[in-house]
Parts: structure tokens; sequence; C-alpha cells
């Protein structure tokens, strides 16, 4: 079934790898794969390592596994590659802590690629892909769920369906869909006004509002489960950049980032995706482009790297329907690369616009809650973004701000992760909400929808009521008591 | 276990070593022949005529240490002493490089002044005092006060040689702090008391000497008092150079009475200055302190102050444990004791006088309160004749029992090492404990 | 340079089944697709995938799995994080791995005796970490403490930029439980019990693996320092920095670390994503650490800052805080992954010379890489002398790895001419076992073949490492899997 070498030489297995055309995809990424020194620093900080202990599982093996690959030594179709590969959850803390500065997120992708060619992925995976991408059957996935999660069915499925099997996917799938459900800000006291109005008098900080758009124009990326899911932080994003001085223009034609598609390894889909979106948002002409989803700002940072290849022959082969996507295709893909690095160069996370490099978001009302702070992998590993959410949430008056304990490690979330392996998802999962109950924390906050079901989903089983809210509803709600939107 | 050879004539010996070394190389000394090789060569040689008549060997030094060896005062029970005393110079000192390179028979107050002018120091200080010399302090590993900063004499050895049971001149380790280069043998040797070889010469790690030396004393009646209030004191998280509880009779400076804390702080004068002011503020209790040669005076005395006597004795147990056997201890007729206050090794010297009896009976008060914090006891003069035959299930002789008696996994793997070095078995633990039996 | 070595059998099924009932499922590997990742350490010149890979939990599997072994006659290799830097984790003839990572736990804390037992697989840092917590660190450091665990700390007897003033690994092991080849457990020292006679604790520190396995740890802690205080002196030339830390070392301060990174590592740094701005023209970057009462540490800073500034120093930059603290390091501890990035592959040498000789060496060094067109960058704990020259080349060129082979054989001879050693803390292990002879007699190797003699008769534990062929156990030879394969 293999090919590996032995006593130095290449034995059994047919032709594959470096040889055959899927190997050349990881064979192209030599000079990014031979970056890796082998020094082992990743091991600690990866959350499937610490948990089985095999360097299968660690950043520094995976990598191996490509680069045996790429030499043509290792079948892409074998178990070894693809449980490993797939094994990953791609929170990239890796990266955060290499040395070397290995693109391991990248070359995560590409090996997908070829995993997901050379063997097809489970079916549960293909077919969340699929739905995400076709208009019909998402409006309906989505518009089913947003009728359901106001029920009482998903807490009632949560308490009945057992939590192992199909049926514990079910019922995890329930109660993320419970999560997705807007955060209840505590009732204001009957002096609030008058609390609010000496607090803000009394701040040193208090400036006069910024006038309309005189920050500049942004446009926000509305996304798929998050225009579905959570169309609210997208107001709230909208009206607290408003507050903050910035214009927000409006971008028709815009979709889904494609994020899902390229960490599983669909990066025909992927680019298909990025294209749309650098087309809707070039248009615009705007300052930043603003994401408020943590996996889709990471995407969308790197749509310049996945245009820029998507033009390489070699990739191509893969995506024979590119080849016929217009009359002049060359001017077409060149035309392309240079929108992806001027669209990549413009995406911000939303918490970096309003906070950071000692800006803060203007002062809004007190609200005097505890929240927790976790952050999502693919804000603080993929686009390196650690403190602007901090400094946005200590920025509002009466806020506490507790850490999540061993915060840096993912929530095992990780996309549709914990729906897929829902075994290894749910270790890292259930210690992450054995973190998050240990805060004692009224809400927990994190940028990222995915991250927020997750979390949230594991709140509920465990019984919690803790609330889980994004950064930008917690400045919205203390804006809306400031009055700043009563005009 | 331990099966006694035959002694050799010492009269043949004498005429056999001298053979090797000529005339001045060797004496009759008591019951035994001592011979003096003045190099590598020659005591590659001895050793090789030793290891082709079997003879029982005990590498000496000033001597102050014999009793280790189990050596009788007299030295019956043994063919040969070979002496390092011939081979005592000072062959390299490189100041900028912090390092020295000595023969084993210098001693170590030689040692000292020799890289004093530059003014860096060796930072050991074994029990035995200055006279001890370089070889003896490697061989037996013993470390004094000066160990909760600078660790024991394995840790101040960057090189050695050693010439094996069999005559082979191994040159050990290197001249560099850092050094993996193959097998540890050089932590082997530090501290095998003469079990695999003969050391010939050591290259030392040298420290600069500090700018400041302060020594403080604070006195109790009560030698409970005085261990809770040092061991408060040494464990405050600061640097400190010694830490030693004391009782008995001390030269001066440490003549005062009762039981004494004495701290050791050396450094910088803004340091020491430092360390002194956190003393004062955390303890009430007055204090005496001595600064610069009154402190080093002390040091010195602290050193050589116990340890060798005809009946010393000394105690080991966790120092957090050490407070168990206090009782015993202060109802024991001592002549000194010293307590480590972070290390948990306690050294004392028994009172002469009162007889076997006496002896017996410390020993036996000493016994329970070990047994139930798991520590070690060893008798280490040469004046305790049956108590440690009668009275001592813990330890004897320097020896704990398994090292003796080799059915433990611990034994069988010393005792494969050993032969490994001395296959003639002609060096102390193979002769005294019967490590190598049947070999050779 | 790249040698890939023949695989042992694999293990048949009854040894499967019987090593599955020891460690469970989880703890057996046998995929030979999933072994590939194990065939290097973070040495990857060399090739030697494992026959299978074990991951006992507790001191009790070590020893069962070890006594299996033994009873088939099957050689093993131990296994930590994979962070060593000689091959001393290198499965040679397909030896069985046996790793210790799910053993991590930190068996006790005890303050009051300022000791701690750990398990092996327990992370160098994680074990400061939780040390902290009462005011104790572990004091050795290797440049991979984040990863690195305590079990290869006891194998390779590791260093880091602090042992100047704190010693290597080898000062802070006081107690070894060890399983031995056979699959016998041994209690050695321990803090309980007055060191006397053998250092067995002492001579299986350092022995990379070769003894058998230590399967608890016991180590010595010590107080936190009250304060710390960095400072980077920015010097023209290499020879500018030797002075400094010559003048310095001669003031008869003990810093806790002195580090220095020369021009070509500078640039390389400087070019990469951890900038840590240094300037680029400079020759040399010297980074001095002092720690300890903190009241003392401003003068002893002073002192510092004046020797640089005497030796020539340009800009001496004294860092404020810890952020500061953390960028001025940056430059020295960023080094190696920053040269990562200047060619696919390098070479780490590890040769330590007496601290007086480094500025002659070190342009010997220039010179020996200039001769055969190889870029050699220096980072060296110029303290102890232990120099890193890194040699950058490209291992798909077949020219340059002989170059790089030969320049780095040189390297070593140069060293030992100056009164040095072959490896300061990386150890021997597979990569340098060849090199032995230029530092060790033969009496002196037979010798090292005795002690591993007596600790592993049968030469089952780590077959092929430390010493050159020949110098093996007699009676290893028989055993299945042990036979060396050797690198080309």
């Amino acid at each position: 079934m293999t090919e590996r070498v032995t006593g130095g030489r290449v034995t059994g297995g047919r032709e594959t790898g470096g040889e055959g055309k899927l190997g050349l995809v990881l064979a192209a990424q030599h000079d990014r794969l031979s970056n890796c020194v082998h020094c082992g620093f990743c091991l600690p900080a990866c959350p499937t390592y610490v948990r089985l202990y095999d360097e299968a599982d660690s950043p520094r093996g995976r990598l191996y596994l490509m680069g045996a690959v790429a030499e043509g030594r290792l079948d892409p179709a074998s178990d070894a590659f693809q449980l490993h590969l797939d094994r990953c959850l791609g929170c990239r803390a890796c990266e955060t802590v290499c040395p070397s500065g290995v693109e391991y997120g990248f070359l995560l992708e590409r090996a997908r690629e070829v995993a997901r060619d050379a063997r097809p992925s489970s079916f549960l995976s293909r077919a969340l892909l699929v739905a995400i991408q076709s208009p019909v059957p998402f409006a309906i996935w989505m518009g089913t769920s947003r009728l359901l999660r106001w029920s009482r069915i998903p807490s009632l499925l949560v308490r009945i369906l057992p939590s192992s099997g199909m049926l514990g996917t079910a019922r995890f799938g329930m109660a993320m869909l419970g999560a997705s459900l807007p955060w209840r800000p505590p009732a204001m006291r009957v002096e609030a006004g008058r609390a609010v109005r000496d607090d803000m008098a009394a701040s040193p900080a208090t400036t006069p509002p910024p006038g309309p758009g005189e920050r500049g124009r942004v446009a926000i990326l509305t996304g798929c489960i998050q225009d579905q899911l959570f169309r609210r932080v997208n107001r709230a994003t909208e009206r607290v950049l408003r507050a903050n001085g910035w214009e927000v223009v409006s971008v028709s034609g815009q979709g889904c980032c494609g994020a899902l598609h390229a960490h599983g390894g669909a990066l025909t889909d992927a680019r298909e995706m990025a294209r749309r979106n650098v087309r809707a948002f070039q248009a615009t002409g705007v300052d930043w482009i603003v994401a408020n989803a943590a996996g889709c700002g990471a995407t969308m940072r790197e749509y310049g790297h996945l245009l820029e290849e998507g033009a390489e022959p070699s990739a191509r082969e893969h995506a024979p329907s590119e080849d016929a996507s217009g009359p002049n295709g060359r001017a077409d893909d060149e035309r392309d690369r240079a929108a992806g690095r001027w669209f990549s160069g413009r995406v911000r996370d939303i918490t970096e616009i309003l906070a950071g490099e000692g800006r803060s978001p203007r002062r809004g009302a007190p609200l005097p809650i505890r929240v927790a702070y976790d952050p999502p992998c693919h804000l603080l590993h993929g686009q390196r973004v650690r403190t602007p959410p901090l400094e946005l949430l200590g920025s509002i008056p009466k806020v506490t701000v507790v850490p999540v304990p061993n915060g840096d490690e993912c929530c095992g979330g990780a996309g549709i992760y914990g729906i897929t392996h829902p075994d290894l998802g749910g270790r890292v999962g259930g210690d992450k909400v054995s973190a998050v109950l240990g805060t004692h924390a009224d809400v927990l906050v994190t940028g990222n929808p995915g991250c927020a079901m997750q979390i949230g989903a594991g709140l509920r089983m465990k019984g919690s009521g803790m609330q889980i809210a994004h950064p930008v509803e917690i400045l919205d709600e203390s804006y809306r008591r400031a009055g700043f939107y009563a005009g | 276990m331990r099966t006694l050879r035959a002694s050799a004539d010492p009269g043949a010996v004498l005429s056999q070593v001298r053979d090797v070394l000529g005339t001045d190389g060797a004496s009759l000394v008591g019951a035994s022949v001592t011979a003096r090789p003045r190099s590598d060569e020659e005591t590659s040689a001895l050793l090789r005529v030793a290891r082709e008549r079997r003879w029982r060997v005990l590498p000496l030094g000033a001597g102050i240490a014999g009793w280790m060896n189990g050596a009788e005062p007299d030295g019956r029970g043994l063919d040969l002493v070979l002496s390092t005393l011939a081979m005592s110079e000072l062959l390299e000192h490189e100041p900028a490089d912090l390092m020295c390179r000595v023969r084993a028979g210098l001693s170590l107050a030689a040692l000292q002044d020799g890289v004093a002018p530059a003014g860096q120091w060796l930072a050991l200080d074994p029990p035995g005092g200055a006279g001890v010399t370089v070889g003896g302090i490697v061989a037996t590993g013993t470390a004094g006060p000066l160990q909760i900063q600078y660790g024991r004499p394995r840790d101040q050895i960057l090189g050695l040689t050693l010439v094996d049971g069999e005559g082979r001149i191994l040159s050990l380790g290197g001249r560099v702090v850092k050094n993996v280069a193959g097998f540890d043998l050089v932590r082997l040797a530090a501290g095998s008391g003469g079990a695999i070889g003969v050391i010939t010469e050591v290259i030392f790690r040298l420290y600069p000497k500090p700018e400041e030396d302060r020594t403080l004393v604070w006195s109790w009646e009560k030698l409970t008092e005085a261990w809770d209030a040092g061991r408060a004191l040494a464990t405050l998280p600061l640097p400190l150079t010694a830490a030693e509880l004391i009782g008995g009779r001390w030269a001066p400076p440490l003549d005062d009475s009762g039981y004494r804390v004495v701290v050791r702080l050396t450094g910088s004068k803004v340091a020491v200055e430092r360390m002194f002011e956190v003393f004062m503020e955390r303890i009430g209790h007055p204090l005496r302190e001595l600064k610069g040669e009154k402190s080093r005076t002390a040091a010195r005395v602290l050193s050589e102050g116990d340890g060798t006597g005809p009946l010393s004795f000394r105690l080991h147990a966790l120092a957090s444990r050490g407070r168990a056997l206090l009782p015993p201890l202060a109802s024991l007729p001592v002549e000194r004791l010293a307590l480590h206050l972070l290390s948990g090794t306690f050294r004392g010297t028994l009172a002469q006088g009162g007889g076997e009896g006496a002896r017996t009976e410390a020993v036996t008060a000493l016994r329970a309160p070990l047994e139930s914090v798991g520590g070690t006891l060893r008798l280490l003069g040469s004046a305790w004749g049956s108590a440690w035959e009668s009275g001592t299930p813990i330890g004897a002789r320097g020896r704990t029992p398994e090292a003796a008696e080799a059915p433990t996994a611990v034994g069988r793997l010393r005792s494969r090492i050993v032969s490994g070095f001395d296959p003639g078995g002609i060096l102390p633990d193979a002769w005294r404990d019967g490590l190598v039996e049947g070999a050779g | 340079m790249t040698s890939v070595a023949a695989s042992a059998p694999p293990l048949d099924q009854s040894l499967v089944r019987r090593i599955r009932s020891v460690v469970g499922a989880e703890g057996l590997f046998i995929d030979p697709d999933q072994l590939l990742v194990y065939e290097s350490d973070a040495l990857t010149q060399y090739r030697h995938p494992p026959s299978a890979v074990v991951l006992p939990r507790t001191t009790e599997e070590v020893s069962l799995v070890l006594a299996l072994l033994h009873a088939e006659g099957r050689a093993f290799v131990p296994r930590g994080a994979g962070t060593g830097l000689s091959g001393g984790a290198l499965a040679v003839g397909g030896s069985v791995l046996v790793g210790t990572a799910r053993m991590n736990r930190i068996l006790e804390l005890d303050s009051e005796n300022r000791r701690a037992r750990v398990q092996p697989g327990v992370v160098n840092s994680d074990l400061t970490r939780a040390a902290l917590l009462q005011g104790l660190i572990y004091a050795p450091d290797p440049s991979s403490q984040s990863a690195c665990t305590m079990g290869g700390n006891v194998a390779e007897n590791s260093g880091g930029p602090h042992c100047l003033k704190y010693g290597v690994t080898n000062r802070y092991v006081t107690g070894l439980t060890v399983v031995l080849p056979d699959g016998e457990v041994v209690e050695l020292g321990g803090l309980e019990r007055e060191p006397e006679g053998l250092d067995l604790v002492g001579a299986f520190v350092g022995s990379e693996g070769c003894f058998g396995i230590a399967a608890e740890i016991e180590l010595t802690l010590i107080p936190e320092s009250e304060g710390v205080r960095t400072l980077l002196g920015i010097f023209d030339s290499m020879e500018q920095a030797g002075r400094a830390v010559t003048d310095i070392m001669a003031r008869g301060l003990l810093p806790a670390a002195l580090e220095i990174i020369d021009s070509e590592t500078i640039r390389a740094v400087e070019a990469s994503i951890f900038a840590a701005g240094y300037p680029t023209d400079a020759g040399a970057a010297l980074v001095v650490e002092v720690d300890g009462v903190d009241a003392a540490l401003d003068a002893e800073v002073a002192i510092a800052r004046a020797c640089c500034l005497s030796a020539g120093a340009r800009e001496v930059r004294i860092a404020t805080n810890a952020e500061e603290r953390l960028a001025l390091w940056r430059g020295r501890k960023k080094a190696f992954g920053a040269m990562g990035r200047l060619a696919p592959d390098l070479l780490v040498q590890d040769a330590t010379v007496p601290r007086t000789r480094l500025p002659e060496v070190l342009r010997q060094v220039g010179e020996i890489g200039r001769r055969h067109g190889i870029l050699v960058a220096n980072v060296f704990h110029a303290g102890d002398g232990n120099l890193h020259p890194n040699l950058l080349f490209d291992r798909r060129d077949p020219d340059q790895v002989k170059k790089v082979e030969a320049a780095s054989k040189e390297i070593m001879e140069v060293c030992i001419r100056a009164g040095g050693t072959i490896t300061g803390e990386h150890g021997v292990g597979f990569d340098k076992r060849a090199h032995m002879p230029l530092v060790c007699s033969h009496e002196v190797l037979r010798a090292m073949a005795r002690l591993k003699e007596a600790f592993d008769p049968l030469g089952r534990s780590n077959p092929g490492k430390v010493l050159p062929d020949g110098y093996g156990p007699r009676s290893g030879a028989g055993a299945r899997g042990a036979e060396v394969g050797r690198g080309t």
C-alpha cells in the first residue's frame, strides 16, 4: 500500500508522491518545508500532541509526513498521512512558538489538498462544505436553524440525547445551536442613568464624539454563518464603528470567505470564493476591510498567497475549470494576484481597528460585568492579534476582564472539527470548558463564531448558564446604555 | 562475605616496591610499606606490580581521612600504602581562565596560597582543614559549609588523572567548564574513595575572591530554638555562602556559649550590605558581626573544627526532618556539633572519656529517631571501638550496609563497575568490602 | 551525510500483544509510515526509523517493557521530546523507541528541602513554572527549555546560557530511579541519604541513554533571584567583544550569562521576522546578564558597561524592564531559527575551548569556513568558551555536504588543539562518536566501555551511540536489531 525508504532504497508501492502529480503540490513547497529545522519547540504548544503524545500528531511530525510525501517516500493515501493530517486542529499555535517562522497553516492547507485528492474525506465534512457553498441548501439549513434555536427543542435534545455516537454528534450540534443565541446583558438599575452620567463626567477620557466618517472608510465582511446566525454581531460591529467615527460602506456581491474550505484542503473552491470577495471589496476602495470572525480574518489575510498560487500550473492541474474561467485567463490571473495582495494588506480584525497601539475606543457607559476573554486561535496565532481585544474590553467602564487559564490553547472547535472529531475535539473542548467555568465570569467573550458555539455548547452540556458574546457586543451594549445610538 | 587474604611479607613488599621506585621511593611505616611514586608512570608501574602480587593497596594523601578507607591506625590489614605526597606541584594556574592544574599530593592550603595572588580561590572547605590534600578531597568527595553555594568537590573539577587498578593511566575530562564528550568518569572517580584507582592530578575551576566577606552569629540557649531560627534564616531566598548551627567548644572567633547560628555572606559590598539589612529586618535577636579577615577565620574554624576526631560521627537526613534528631543530639556528651541548615548533614564529635559503654549508649540514642526519619549515621573516628559493631544497624565505618553486602541491585551494579577498573581486587573497596570476590 | 539505516524486523505479534497489555493500545505504534516521524531527532542529517514506538506511563511500565524487550533480545532507544542536536535519540539499527512523553507528572515539589521529584517526560520550563509558585527555580536552562524534557536533560547533562554561574544539569540531579536494560529497577542517590562511595548518579547523568532509562528524577531547586539586569553591548569587532568578556571576568563579576553573536548571525537575525534591532554593520553583540541581590545589580551593570565601553563598544543598551530584557535577548534566542531561513540545512557545532583562546579560535573557524566556501555564523556562550558555529548548507548538493563535513572536523581539531573538547552540551550521540578518539585515548575509551558494560552488559540500551565502533560491550553484537548501520 505504501511507499517508503527501507535500507536506503525505495521499495514497494505504486507510483505516488514526488513522482506522481499529488506530491508535486508539496514538492513545490520545498523551501517552506525546509524552514522547519525539526527543533521540536512546537510539541508542547500542540493540543493534539499534549493529549496523544504521538509525534505524528505534532506539528513537527505532520511537517515531516508532508516532507516524506514531497520526497516521494510516503503515499498520500496512506493511513498515516490521512489520519495525522486530519487530526490537526489547524489552530496554528505552533506558528507562534516556531523560531524558524514555518508557515504551518499554509502548508497544512496544501497537504490537505493532496490528502483529499488521494482519498476522499469523510461524508460529513464533505457535506458540510458543500452545504456552506450552495446558496439554496445553505439558506434552508440556516433558516431552519434560526427557527429551531428559538424553540425549546435544542435544549430538550441536549438533555435527552446520548453523549456519544451519531446521536451524540447530533446532541453536540443542538448544543452549538443553542449557544448561538444572543447574550442577555444585565438589567440596567433604576439609577443607572445618573450613574452613567456621573461616571462619564468623571472620566478624563471623555472626548467629544468623532464626526461621521472622520477616521476613514471601512467595509465589513458579513460572512456566511456570521451573517445567518450572528447577524447581530455584524450590526453591532457597524454601530460601534460609526460611533467611533468610521464610515461603513456596504458591499454587495460578497460571500463566504472560504476559510473552512481552505482549512479542509478544498483550495480550488476557496480560491473561487476569494476571487469573488476580492472583486466585490476592491470596487469599494475602502481604507480597511474589517473582519469580526477570527477564522475569516486569518484566511482573508492570506488571499494574496492563495491567489498567487492559483495561477501556478501545478495547482491549476487540479482546477481545470479555472482555465476556462475567462477568455483572457492569464491577464485575469495577473489582475487577481495584484488584487489579492491589495486585499490581504487591507484586512484588519475589528478589535485592531478600535484598539491597540495606543488607541482605544470611545468610552461608553459602565457595564458592571465580569467577562472571561478566550482568544480565538485564528486571531492569536493566525493573525498575531493578542492585546487589542483585551484593550477594547478594558476600555469599557466597570467591566472586569479575567483571562481564561491556558487561554492560548485551542477550544477544540476548529471550524467543523468539533463535529468531525467528537472524541479528540471533545477532550480539547472539555479542558477549555473547565478552564472557562473556573473563571466564574458572567460572560465568555471570544471573537469567532466557531469558538463561541463550541465553548457555548460545552457550557450548555455541563448545565452552565454562562453567557457568550463577541467583544464588540459588549462595547455595543456599553454604547447603547450611554445613549450613543439615541439620535 | 569478606575473605581475608593472607598479608604479604612487609620486607618483600618493600624490596619489590624499591625495585620500581628506587630506595627513597618507599619505606616501612608501622606494619606496612609506604610507597611514594613521583609520577603517573611510577604510580602505574607500582600498581601493576601490586596487581600481579595481589597486594591490598591503600591510596593516601595527608592521611587525615585515612579512617574512611578502613585502615587501622597501625596499618594492619593492608600491604601497601600508596602516598601521593611526592606528587605535590601546582603545575599551572591560568587566572584568565579561572583554572588551575595541580598534582594530587598538593595540600589545599598550598593551592589556595598559590592562586591567591591573582585574587582567586578554590571554593572548597572540606572537613579536616587546609592540611588535606587535593587527592584526598577529591577521593573522599566530602563537602563543607560552602556546599550550599558552590556544591561539592565534584562540581569544581574540570578534569583529573586516574591510575586504575590495572595501572592504566586515564586522563579524564579536560580544562573547560562544559564538557560532555563521553561518559562521566570524572564524577565516578570523585568520591570513589580510591575504589577505581589512584587520583594523581586534578584540574580545578577557580572563583574570584569576593569583595566582601561577613559572618553573622546569633546565640540561643536551646538547640530547638536555634534550629527553628536558623532554618527560617537559611531558607530566605538569598544567596547565602554558608548557614550552620554549631554547639560545643569551638575555637575563636566562634567561641560563644550556647547554640549558635552562623551565616556567612560574601559578594560585592552592596550585596552583602543588603542581605545584612534583610537579616536585621527579619530577626530581632541580638547578633555578632564578623567582618573581613575575622569572617574568613570563622570560616576556617568551621571547616577545620570537627569531623575528623577519633570519636566523630556524621548524621544525614532531609533538612526538613532534622528537627526530630535534635533531642538525642542535645542529650549526647558532644565535644562539638555542626549542623548544615540546608543540606541536613550533621557532624559531631563525642567528648572523650566515658568508655565503650557511653559510646554504645550514644549510638543507641540516635538509632530510633534516625530510623523514623529515614536518615543515615556514620561513625568516622578511629576510637569507636566495638560501638559501631554492636550498635550501628544504620551505618558503620563510613559505609552503609548495602555497600558491604552486595545482594541488592545497586550493590551488584557497584560491584560490576569496580571490577571493571580493579579486576585484581587490590583497591580498598574490593579488599575491604569483598566487592570483587573471586576476581583476578 | 544523510544516512539511512536498515530497518530491524518488525515486532512479532505475541510481543506486540504483550507490550500492548502493559501500555495500552495508545502506547504502542507499529505502523511503519507513522514511525517515519521518529527517524530523526533535532539533527536531521541522519535517518534511522525505529521498529516500534512504546510510550509507558510509569516506572513499573518501563520496567515491564524493558524486561519484555530484554527477553526477546531487542535493543531500545530512549527518547524525550527529540530536541537533541547530536542524534542521540536515533533508533540506530531499528531499535525499539521507548518514549517518555506520557511520563510527564511532577511527582513532588518539596519547597522545604528545595527539591522536586519528576517523571522524565516533564518539560524543563514546566518544572520551573511550577516551582516558581513557591519562589524556586530549576536552574539549568537549555535553549530548548520550552520543549525539552528532564529525562533528556539528564541523559545529555544539558547546559544553557545561565550555566556560567549556576552550573549544568549534573549539579542539580540528586537522585534517580533507573530502569536497567534488563528491566531491573535501581534507586541511585537521593537527598535523604548522604552521598558516599561511587557517585552512580553522577555517572548516569550525561550517559546519553546508554545506561538504561531514568524513570524518576530527584532534583535540587534554588531560590529565584531577587533581581536581574540585562545589558547589550554592540561592538565593531569580535576582538573587542572578547576583550570585554575577559575584562568583566577579571573584575571579579560572575554574570549569570555572557553570550556573543557574530556579524553573520546579527545580519541573519535582522533579515528575519525576528529582527531584534541590532545594527547590521556591527561586528559582534554581547549580551550580559547579572542576577542576585537586587540592590547590588546596578553597581554590577555599571562595571559591565564600563568594561564594554573601554573595550571599544560603540553602544551599550541596558534593559530596564522585562519586556526590554526579552528584546535584548531576542537576537540571541532566535538566532538558531533565523539561520534556519538562510539555508535549507544547518549543522550546529558545539566545541568548547578555554575562554582565553576564544578570539584566536574564532579567527581560525572563520578561515576554515572561507577556505571551504561555507558560510559559518557564530553564536556562543562566551563565559564558558562554548562555541556554536552554525555551518549553513543545502544537503541536496553533495559537494556542499562534503565541504561541511570536512570543515566541521577541522573546527573540532582546532578547538582540541586550543585545549578544548568536541562537545560542551549537545552530547556525542551518533554524530560525533567517530570523533571521540580526538579527545579520548584508547584506554579512556575502553574505560568508558567498561562503565557502559556494568550498566548494560548486553549492549541493548541505545546501541551505536557515544563510543566509536569497536568499543561496545563485548556481547552486544548478538542483540537483534542492535547491529549498527553505518552512516555514509
